[in-house]
């Protein structure tokens, strides 16, 4: 009898204890939070799932923009530096002349026939303002 | 034996006084013949030193002359290449002149600076004159041939409505109306146009066979006879035109706005508001006296 007073079973050892164990509600606690760290953890994994996703699509927007420059400024160095004008263009695009639109058409050249004559003045004074005293070899 | 004693006292007094004489001679000699050379020398110095001095004038001089130069070609270039009226072509033919000179120059500028004889320097700096003459020859003819290319384009573009004007003629002909006058003006115009655009072809070869070798005078020559074919022909040319569109621009609106459709449809509903809009601005702005030919 003895011995198995002294040797209680491991079961009955509980109920013993857990009285004597005030915190015998922390394994309920425990039992019962569970559900809250886990939603932590599911919150903190799909926030750092979108920090992920966010640092790599910037990462790939800040590359994509990089090789972009990268295209517009290296050519610059390696051509020449050729300027680039509009060409002029040899006959203009016609279209046909109705009643709608002659009086434009003939007002338009008649522009532009005036703004020819003033470009031509002013070409040719420039060509009379030409120091041609320039290319005397006096003093040579 | 007196004589002979005579002769011996007289050789030795003479040896003596020759022998004490000699030095002083000499000596005066000597600083004549030192002072003689030092003087060429100096003066072979003095000759170098101006050469020198010459030279590095001559260099100075033309060093200028060029740069002037190659900046009024460089202007020129930007000139030809920023003008909106020359095709491709004609930009990149005066150019290639214009870069030819500025290639000479600046190899004769080379030549120049590694000169080291005067006269051979200033053979140099005088071909930077006689050799391009840049603005007696050069430049005028470059900017001719601006003018002219420009008035030529303009030409085509208005040669290019001719035949537009004349279906609209024929289109108000075939409706029964009218259209001696405007057949008469724009026969004119396209007269006036010919006219023109020959003149400006024989001008443009006329100035491109300018050169160098044709002297100032001779280039002078060509380009006032030229000047004077922009003023007589193609000026006068062009403000009769513009007297021919104006009175043109009258008598359409006159067969357009009595409502009498020309063409079919939509285009002839616009027809009258559009004419209308634009009479007040078309009195004012084609006004071709202001050109003074």
């Amino acid at each position: 009898m003895e011995t198995q007073s002294a040797n209680p079973s491991p079961t009955p050892n509980i109920p013993q204890d857990a009285p004597s164990n005030p915190p015998q509600e922390t394994p309920v606690a425990t039992a019962q939070n569970p559900a809250k760290p886990r939603n932590q953890k599911h919150i903190y994994i799909i926030l750092a799932l979108i920090v992920l996703i966010l640092f790599v699509a910037g990462s790939y927007t800040l590359m994509m923009s990089g090789k972009k420059t990268q295209t517009t400024v290296n050519p610059q160095p390696t051509s020449l530096p050729v300027a680039v004008y509009p060409t002029a263009i040899t006959t203009p695009a016609v279209t046909p002349i109705t009643s709608s639109n002659v009086d434009q058409t003939l007002n338009n050249t008649d522009t532009t026939m005036q703004q020819a004559i003033n470009q031509t003045d002013t070409d040719l004074n420039s060509i009379n303002n030409i120091d041609k005293s320039q290319d005397s070899t006096n003093g040579l | 034996m007196r004589l002979k004693q005579f002769i011996a006292a007289t050789a030795f007094a003479g040896t003596f006084i020759a022998s004490s004489a000699l030095p002083v001679f000499a000596q005066n000699f000597g600083n004549g013949l030192i002072r003689d050379v030092n003087r060429l020398e100096n003066q072979a110095t003095k000759t170098a030193q101006r050469q020198e001095n010459q030279l590095q004038n001559i260099i100075q001089r033309a060093d200028t002359l060029i740069t002037n130069r190659l900046t009024s070609l460089t202007n020129l270039n930007n000139r030809v290449q920023n003008d909106s009226k020359l095709t491709s072509s004609e930009k990149s033919s005066l150019s290639a002149e214009i870069q030819t000179d500025i290639n000479g120059l600046t190899t004769l500028k080379a030549k120049i600076d590694a000169d080291t004889d005067f006269a051979t320097a200033r053979t140099d700096a005088k071909q930077i004159i006689t050799g391009y003459y840049i603005y007696a020859v050069f430049e005028p003819k470059i900017r001719l041939l601006i003018v002219i290319n420009n008035l030529q384009t303009v030409t085509a573009n208005i040669q290019v409505l001719v035949p537009q004007i004349q279906n609209l003629i024929n289109t108000f002909q075939s409706q029964g109306k009218n259209v001696s006058q405007l057949q008469s003006l724009l026969n004119d115009a396209s007269s006036q146009l010919q006219t023109i655009n020959t003149t400006l072809t024989n001008d443009i070869t006329t100035v491109q066979n300018v050169s160098v070798n044709s002297g100032t005078s001779g280039a002078e020559t060509t380009f006032a006879q030229v000047r004077q074919d922009i003023a007589q022909v193609v000026r006068a040319g062009f403000a009769k035109i513009r007297s021919d569109f104006s009175q043109m621009r009258t008598l359409f609106h006159e067969l357009i706005i009595a409502g009498q459709p020309v063409s079919s449809s939509s285009a002839t509903v616009q027809t009258p508001s559009v004419i209308i809009t634009k009479t007040p601005t078309s009195t004012a702005t084609g006004s071709p006296a202001t050109i003074t030919p």
